[in-house]
């Protein structure tokens, strides 16, 4: 095997790969890479047997070949060397990077390439495809809420689901749940859905930031399994992932329809006096206080590291409320919302509270939708 | 000054000094005599047969045939610990409950400075202990904990052992290794393996062979071998929390019915769960014991991702492991406890599985077993066979349960 090419190609190929290799895994082989160089390109895949990620880059091939080379040091080299063309070789067992014109070079210990599993070629029955922004977006919104209890591996992923109309992201722990809608026609995703696994999300949300094409999803139902497909520049990423089996619990069952109380307030006050008052929270639960009464609601915590309270104006005409809430799950849901201002809408101490946006999102074709169980505050009744 | 005040053969000395036609004679308590199960306790008079705490009932019954079979009344007994750890607070604030037939009491200065100051205040307390309730104890003395505790089992029952850490070593170090507290059986092998087959060896021991072969715990060992000890003493109304809270029943009879067994671990698991909630309580690890006929004990656990108290999910792990562990033997004994224990959360509702009518479900139901008692409702899914278990395994009752019966009631 040897090719030319691009340092600025190997790295992006090498670094992406990299993402799905495992830190610690139980197969020597999969702490590798493999290097496969055909008519023209290179492609590049990293596997943990979960989601694999695959880049073909554009390359100039004398000799095709494949070769497999541990993936952090591979990357960790590579990175570090001169942009401009280099020439890797596979010579005497071992796999060299030359650079610079002459000026230096590197040599990696390679293993055996047919060992590397088998990336199955994915028989896809349905296809889609979404905007990388839209998509990022979509995951940014909704991944926070996953669950990554072994107990219900069905909540350790994103529910993706399409139809003639719109395409929703749902993702729920038990405590607290986001849904990102997007309109528009999706019928090529099945309207009961697939769950995309929280890891292979992660994978796919930073490929689908920087690419230049939108991310084609196909989906193998009867294999269970499914692929994003984008181009970024030149380059060609694919990430496939295994697909958890459901069944997702009915989510729309348990979002309410008509919660009595509404508070607005601005999203960046709120933030600031839960992330001061969470200081003095809990450690297991996190809890905060809300104490809503006409125009305002105070935020505090009391425990044996201190004790905080902050005040700040709102929009509230219902009657006196006392509500208990874990703060990291506020924070992350308020963080997930774009607009100035949010709007919780609430029943009683103990039942799930929606979290929205006020006006409409900068997308106009999108919506989103929060839920929040509270925690039952030590005085309450019940 | 640390006095370690162990009651003799407790719940059988409460049964004969509350039936006279028991006393002296052999008693043997247990779950229920009808049943197999273990000895729960043995009077001194049934020990000269052998019969031991823990031992299997069948065994005991052949060992000593006469002896006086009496089913144990858990409330009863937590109720006497209860005054007993009274009677010890009108001596000093510093009580630590370590079982329920023991407690170390602290007897600090100024007024108490020298071992025998301390050894005529337990002479005190033992007559006491002796007048009142009309039962024995033996009680060690020494500097620290690890000395009383080990004193009060030099002389039993009833008696009264003072030793000062030098006076330890002459007491302990011609001993096995297994007297040291802490020592069990299998340390003992791998010490004796290492030729430290005393407690004066293990004292004399190099400590980077203590250290290589046991880490950390080597120059503890070592440190309890000279009697030196500096664990502290938390006093009763510090409160101790529990380490985990787990129920074992011993079948009827041995059993390899995969539906059986599974639904007494359900039953288990519902009320590990349910103590769990009484006391306030969310554990994040879950243990299951498995003994066989021959007496194997297995135990496997698996740590949960966060905190429960919901007996389904201990239930699914408890059946998880059980059915990777169990190699389709008959088993004897089942067991499921949660450790890994914190305070339980102010109450994370959830959306789905325990939604608020789930809660209020569940702890209706508690309501209904606290008054009615544990068998007015059990888990459908251990009623497999119609084997169900006819009663309450020992120790099902919660403590606060009990208090609310002793006559100390709501005394937290």
């Amino acid at each position: 095997m040897q090719l030319t090419i691009q340092q600025a190609d190997l790295a992006f190929a090498v670094g992406r790969a990299l993402g799905s290799v495992s830190s610690k895994s139980p197969l020597p082989l999969l702490s590798c890479i493999l290097l496969e160089a055909e008519a023209g390109s290179l492609r590049i895949t990293g596997t943990d047997l979960d989601v694999t990620t695959a880049v073909t880059v554009p390359c100039t091939v004398a000799t095709p070949g494949r070769v497999a080379v541990s993936a952090r040091h591979f990357n960790e080299v590579v990175r570090k060397m001169p942009r401009g063309p280099l020439v890797l070789s596979v010579t005497g067992g071992q796999c060299e990077v030359r650079y610079g014109d002459g000026k230096g070079w590197s040599k990696f210990p390679i293993q055996d390439a047919a060992d590397f599993p088998r990336i199955p070629d994915l028989k896809a029955d349905t296809r889609v495809s979404l905007g990388g922004d839209v998509l990022s977006r979509m995951v940014a919104r909704t991944i926070f809420s996953a669950s990554s209890e072994e107990t219900r591996p069905m909540l350790n992923g994103v529910l993706v689901q399409g139809g003639d109309k719109q395409a929703v992201f749902v993702a729920t722990d038990g405590h607290r749940l986001s849904k990102a809608t997007r309109k528009g026609a999706f019928s090529g995703l099945a309207k009961d859905g697939v769950i995309v696994p929280t890891r292979a999300f992660q994978t796919v949300s930073r490929i689908a930031e920087e690419a230049t094409s939108p991310v084609e999803l196909q989906v193998a139902g009867a294999r269970n399994q499914a692929a994003f497909t984008a181009q970024v520049g030149e380059y060609r990423v694919q990430v496939l992932t295994r697909l958890l089996e459901g069944p997702y619990p009915n989510y729309e069952q348990v979002i309410p329809r008509g919660n009595p109380r509404e508070m607005r307030v601005r999203r960046s006050d709120l933030m600031e006096a839960v992330d001061i008052v969470a200081s003095h929270a809990d450690n297991v639960t996190r809890q905060v206080r809300f104490s809503l009464r006409p125009g305002r609601i105070g935020v505090s915590s009391a425990t044996e590291l201190g004790a905080g309270e902050h005040q700040l104006d709102a929009q509230y005409a219902g009657e006196a409320m006392e509500i208990g809430y874990n703060a990291g799950y506020l924070m992350e849901i308020l963080r997930s919302i774009p607009t100035e201002e949010v709007v919780f809408r609430l029943n009683t101490s103990l039942a799930a509270g929606v979290i929205e946006p006020v006006g409409a999102l900068p997308e106009a074709e999108e919506e989103m939708l929060c839920l929040i169980m509270p925690l039952r505050l030590p005085d309450a009744a019940g | 000054m640390i006095l370690l005040i162990d009651m003799d053969a407790f719940f059988a000395s409460v049964e004969q000094a509350h039936h006279p036609h028991l006393r002296g004679r052999p008693v043997i308590v247990c779950g229920d005599p009808g049943r197999r199960g273990v000895v729960t306790a043995a009077s001194y008079e049934a020990r000269p047969f052998g019969v031991r705490a823990g031992m299997p009932l069948q065994q005991a019954r052949r060992l000593c045939p006469d002896a006086e079979y009496v089913e144990g009344r858990p409330e009863k007994y937590v109720a006497l610990s209860l005054q007993l750890l009274e009677l010890y607070l009108r001596y000093t604030p510093d009580v630590e409950p370590f079982s329920v037939d023991e407690a170390f009491v602290g007897l600090p200065p100024p007024g108490v400075r020298t071992l025998e100051q301390a050894a005529a205040i337990a002479c005190r307390i033992q007559e006491e202990i002796a007048s009142r309730f009309g039962l024995g104890a033996s009680i060690g003395v020494g500097p620290n904990k690890l000395v009383a505790k080990l004193a009060s089992g030099v002389r039993k029952p009833r008696g009264l052992t003072a030793l000062d850490e030098e006076g330890f070593r002459g007491e302990f170090w011609p001993r096995d290794v297994e007297h040291l507290w802490g020592v069990g059986p299998k340390l003992a092998v791998r010490m004796r393996s290492l030729g430290f087959k005393t407690v004066g060896d293990l004292a004399h021991a190099p400590e980077p062979v203590l250290r290589g072969a046991f880490g950390v715990i080597g120059p503890q060992l070592r440190a309890a071998a000279w009697g030196r000890d500096d664990t502290p003493l938390i006093p009763y109304h510090q409160g101790v929390d529990p380490k985990s809270m787990g129920h074992e029943v011993t079948l009827p009879e041995d059993c390899d019915d995969p539906e059986f067994l599974e639904g007494t671990l359900l039953r288990l698991s519902d009320q590990v769960a349910r103590r769990l909630r009484g006391e306030g309580w969310v554990g994040r690890t879950v243990t299951l014991k498995l003994r066989d006929r021959a007496f194997e004990t297995l135990t496997r656990q698996r740590a949960l991702p966060d905190f429960t108290d919901d007996h389904a999910r201990i239930f699914e792990i408890a059946r998880a492991l059980f059915r990777i562990a169990w190699k389709r033997d008959p088993v004897r004994l089942l067991g499921v406890s949660v450790s890994g224990l914190e305070r339980s959360p102010a109450g994370q509702g959830e959306l789905f599985t325990r939604d608020e009518r789930g809660r209020l479900l569940v702890r209706a139901l508690d309501r209904v077993r606290d008054r009615l008692g544990e068998a007015s409702l059990v888990p459908a899914g251990s009623l497999t066979h119609r084997r169900a278990l006819g009663h309450v395994p020992f120790g099902a009752l919660s403590a606060r349960a009990l208090e609310r019966k002793s006559p100390l009631g709501g005394g937290h």
